[in-house]
């Protein structure tokens, strides 16, 4: 074994023992959500895995524009879609992004459920994130309305649009 | 059979491979953490409204976009420099 190596060995322990307490507290902490103002920075280090035990409800962004006076376009939900090629294996960002973008629609859900009486959901961090995240939606698509709108609703799996719950519902938004 | 210097050596290319990867893709969207982008740091600092002054500041000395982007390169270039020694 060289010098080199000699040094580094008690670092990798190190590191190994670390990894292996996260396990562990993981373990212990089994069922209890891990909540906390530091953690929402981590966002995307930590998307959203509910789905592995709360078949729920299942929050979906919708948005629509306002074409003219009196005139809105249909709602629409925004579903991120994820592109399989081989090279995603090693190589993923526009997927890993499509799923924070979903993970941050979830944490604007929770965050309006806990939200106290008091307050207004356009002061969330996560409110002000899914704004721009809508106006990043409606820039891909080039559309230029005079103003928009989006909801954030509950949606049942697999079932009819009459069983969503509307949780937020913005204000008509200008676009400039 | 593999020795424990090896065991060691494997780990940290792993470890390199994944950084590597990583910061590549940050690299890559970086223009979404950019003060256009949805994931501007000055409207996710409002996530910091409870932390000291001083902690705030550090992070947006740490979390500007020249500052970011440096740290992205600096660990990929460790990264890859790593897989390759």
């Amino acid at each position: 074994m060289n010098e080199f190596t000699a040094v580094k060995m008690p670092v990798i322990y190190l590191a190994i023992a670390i990894y292996f307490l996260f396990v562990l507290a993981g373990l212990l902490r089994r069922g209890r959500e891990i909540s906390g103002p530091w953690w929402f920075l981590m966002r995307s280090f930590l998307p959203s895995w509910r789905f592995y035990h709360d078949v729920g409800r299942q929050p979906r962004l919708y948005f629509r524009l306002h074409i003219a006076a009196e005139q809105w376009s249909d709602w629409t939900m925004f579903v991120p879609r994820a592109e399989f090629s081989p090279l995603s294996l090693l190589h993923n960002p526009k997927n890993n992004l499509a799923l924070l973008q979903q993970t941050l629609v979830d944490q604007l859900s929770t965050d309006i459920q806990r939200l106290a009486d008091s307050s207004k959901a356009e002061q969330l961090v996560s409110y002000r994130l899914v704004n721009r995240l809508v106006r990043e939606l409606l820039a891909r698509g080039n559309a230029t309305p005079a103003a928009y709108q989006f909801e954030i609703r509950l949606i049942e799996p697999l079932s009819p649009d009459d069983q969503t719950i509307t949780t937020l519902i913005s204000p008509v938004m200008p676009w400039k | 059979m593999i020795t424990l210097a090896d065991a060691v050596r494997l780990f940290e290319r792993l470890g390199a491979i994944s950084l590597l990867i990583q910061t590549i893709e940050f690299l890559r969207l970086s223009a979404e953490t950019s003060p256009v982008g949805v994931w501007a740091w000055w409207v996710q600092r409002g996530d910091l409204a409870h932390a000291t002054p001083t902690t705030q500041k550090l992070f947006d000395i740490l979390l500007t976009e020249g500052a970011l982007r440096a740290h992205l390169s600096t660990a990929s270039r460790g990264g890859y420099e790593s897989v390759l020694r």
